[in-house]
Parts: C-alpha cells; sequence; structure tokens
C-alpha cells in the first residue's frame, strides 16, 4: 500500500477511535442537560439574581478569566511547558504482587492509578511501602508517576523516588531516568535534565528519540 | 415574515454555533435539548415508548445531529429541530423493529426531512473495548487533548486553558505527539485497523 494511502488509514482509524471515546463524553453530557430540562419541568419560584449561586459562579469565573488571560500574556515557553508535553504517567502495572507483599494496599493503589486518581494511588502506594520490604522500587516508581501526574506536579518527592529507583540495580531503570529527567523539568532543573536527556540519547535507551526532541527545544 | 426571519436567525446561529465547536457547540447543544426535549419525548411516548426510551433517543438524536452538522452532512435544507426530529423518528422506528414491535402508526408520521446517513457508532462489544484499551494506553492527557479538539472542536488556546498549560503551542505540540502515538498503537493492532475504518 503507497505511503501516503496508508497514512490516510491510520488517521481515519485514529479519529473513529477518538470518536468512539468523544461520543461518551458526549453522552455523559447529555445526561446533564436532561436533568436540567427535568429540573425546568418543575415550576419554581423565581429567586433574584443576586441570591443565584449561578450568579457568584459567572462573577467568579470572570475574575479568573481575567487572571488567567493575563497570565497568559506574560508567559513565554517554559520547561513546564515542555514537561507538560510530555509527561505521561506510565502505564499501569499488570503483574501480580506476591503473597508477601500486602495485596490490599497494593491493589486500592492499583486500581486508583487506572482510575487516574493519583491522589489516591499516592495514599495506597505509600500505605504499601510502609509494609514492603522487597520491589520497593516497584513502589517508589509508581509512586513518582502519580506526583508527577498531580497538578502542580510533587516534583521533589517525584525526584527524590526516581533517584532511589535509578540507583537501584533492577528493572524500571531506564524508565525512571526518562521521568527524572522530566522531573527535573518541571522543577526547572534543566541542566540536571539536560544531563540525563544526554545520556539517554547517548544509551538509546527507554524515550531516547523523545529526549533528543527535547533536548532540541531547550537549546532553542 | 419577521417571527419567520427572526426563528431563520436564530437556526443559522445555532448552525454555525456547532460548527465552530468548542464551548459555541455545547452553548447550542443546551438549547436544543431545551427546545426539543418535549416534542421528541412525545414522540417516543405516542409510539409505545416510556420515559427512559424517549431520554434514550432524545439524547442519540442530539449525538447523531451534533456528528452530522459537524462532519457536514447536514447541509442545512431544513430548520435544525425539525431534522433532529427526523433523526429522532428514523431511531425510534429502527428500534421498534428491531423489537418486532407494531410500527405503522409511526410509519404514518409523514417524515419532513430526509435523513441521508446516521453515523455509525455500532463499535460494540469487543472492539469497543480493544478501543478503550488502546485509549488508556495512550494517557489521561492525550485522550482530553484528542477528544477536545477532534471531537469537540475545542481550538488549542481553549485546550491550553482547560489543561492549564501556559499557552497554546504546548497544546499543539501535545496534540501532535499523542496522534502520532495514536497512529503507531492502532498500526500494532491490524484488526483494529479493519474495524475502525469500516465503520
Amino acid at each position: 500500500m503507497p505511503v501516503n494511502e496508508e497514512e490516510d488509514r491510520l488517521e481515519e482509524a485514529a479519529k473513529a477511535a477518538i470518536s468512539t471515546e468523544g461520543r461518551q463524553q458526549l453522552r455523559l453530557r447529555m445526561e446533564q442537560l436532561e436533568k436540567d430540562w427535568q429540573k425546568s419541568q418543575s415550576p419554581t419560584r423565581p429567586v433574584a439574581l443576586w441570591r443565584r449561586p449561578q450568579a457568584w459562579l459567572l462573577a467568579a469565573a470572570v475574575v479568573l478569566f481575567v487572571i488567567l488571560g493575563w497570565r497568559q500574556l506574560i508567559s513565554l515557553e517554559q520547561p513546564q511547558d515542555l514537561f507538560a508535553q510530555y509527561f505521561e504517567p506510565y502505564r499501569s502495572p499488570t503483574i501480580t504482587r506476591g503473597e508477601a507483599v500486602n495485596q490490599e494496599d497494593w491493589q486500592s493503589a492499583v486500581g486508583a492509578y487506572q482510575a487516574a486518581d493519583y491522589a489516591r494511588a499516592i495514599t495506597g502506594f505509600q500505605a504499601a511501602k510502609l509494609r514492603e520490604d522487597s520491589l520497593g522500587y516497584l513502589l517508589d516508581f509508581y509512586l513518582a508517576n502519580s506526583y508527577l501526574a498531580q497538578t502542580p506536579p510533587q516534583t521533589d518527592l517525584a525526584i527524590e523516588a526516581l533517584t532511589t529507583v535509578l540507583n537501584g540495580d533492577h528493572l524500571y531503570r531506564e524508565q525512571a531516568r526518562w521521568l527524572l529527567a522530566l522531573a527535573h523539568l518541571a522543577a526547572e532543573g534543566t541542566i540536571e535534565s539536560s544531563q540525563l536527556l544526554n545520556q539517554i540519547v547517548e544509551d538509546k535507551s527507554y524515550q531516547w528519540e523523545a529526549a533528543a526532541e527535547l533536548l532540541v527545544a531547550l537549546k532553542e | 415574515m419577521l417571527l419567520m426571519d427572526k426563528s431563520l436567525a436564530a437556526d443559522t446561529a445555532l448552525l454555525a454555533a456547532l460548527m465552530e465547536g468548542g464551548q459555541a457547540a455545547d452553548a447550542a447543544l443546551v438549547q436544543l435539548y431545551h427546545q426539543n426535549r418535549a416534542q421528541i419525548g412525545q414522540l417516543v411516548l405516542n409510539n409505545q415508548g416510556d420515559e427512559a426510551a424517549a431520554k434514550d433517543i432524545m439524547q442519540e438524536s442530539m449525538i447523531a445531529l451534533y456528528e452530522n452538522v459537524r462532519a457536514g452532512r447536514f447541509k442545512g435544507a431544513s430548520k435544525l429541530s425539525t431534522y433532529l426530529y427526523g433523526i429522532a423518528r428514523l431511531l425510534w422506528l429502527n428500534r421498534l423493529k428491531r423489537a418486532r414491535l407494531e410500527t405503522q402508526k409511526l410509519e404514518q408520521i409523514q417524515a419532513e426531512v430526509a435523513i441521508e446517513a446516521l453515523p455509525n457508532w455500532m463499535l460494540e462489544g469487543e472492539s469497543k473495548a480493544a478501543i478503550q484499551r488502546l485509549l488508556s494506553t495512550l494517557g489521561q492527557a492525550c485522550q482530553k487533548v484528542l477528544v477536545d479538539n477532534i471531537y469537540f472542536g475545542y481550538d488549542m488556546r481553549a485546550i491550553a486553558r482547560r489543561m492549564n498549560f501556559s499557552n497554546e503551542q504546548v497544546a499543539r505540540n501535545k496534540k501532535h505527539r499523542c496522534l502520532k502515538k495514536l497512529k503507531q498503537l492502532i498500526q500494532e493492532q491490524p484488526e483494529l485497523l479493519h474495524e475502525l475504518t469500516q465503520t
């Protein structure tokens, strides 16, 4: 199949996949509209504008919009922007933990991680870590991912956890190095980040192509 | 005459908002839902349906209208409310037929508008689950950027604001990377690629 045709086919497939997800979200929006419509069907007494919560919400939204608009105007491309572009939480763990591990904490943390509830995932992984004597690196790795997925990212904690993983002799070292480079970016540590990114590119290890892109972006 | 002009202008504005996407489309959907829910509910209730079915048909019709407008399949030959009613009638008719229920009464209701095509959202079961797995591999932020931009039509500035990026270039770069990654993932699953391009 010619390259262009193949590319068009992939583009079409990607859009179809995105539409499947979009449709699901639109359906949820319709549920909200249905609730609003149902409410509007039951007669209510008119309420003065200033007593309506919507009026206060609108006022707050206007203030927020002005503040955000101003921030947007004065901000330039920052290392944090690059972090936002490149960071994605690592895929959820699929392995079953051994009997020595506290299954309950682990499963609850993994469940929260899968649901993108990173605050709850942190609590779960921390609890599992307290009782853990082996495979602690795995907990540190997913803790770091969860710290970075927070808004704003908890970079200090993530850097500490990832450094532990990186200094160990086990799986996830390459992934940890990539995430550590991103964590330093989020913390505006561009020198530390560049050093790690250079190592990744030299070793052609996990995410080396993205690391090369980032190095170019950091030099611009 | 003046009344008709006003109604036409309102319809044009709604159509433009839907085409624009993002917040404007959302506001148009709210208006369309409130304006048409009672009438479409009545269509289902008068033809062997219950309240749950009425709600369901209304929502599916709205989604079909949204997708047809955004895909350029609605050519503006009728009012949006007439078009929505036409979709609802067709969807409910299909559902009655599938359930082997009486359709004569509903078929007697003259369709004021021809519905060219309905979006194919029949991807169910394993295929739908496979797509969901695929998108979850992509990550939440990627999903959001792609769905907000491609399906809901939010522009990059709005996406940057919604996702706390400092400017629209960040959003643009993120979308580019995410789309590339999604295509790579699809390419690794030929069966899914086939399925997605058949719909």
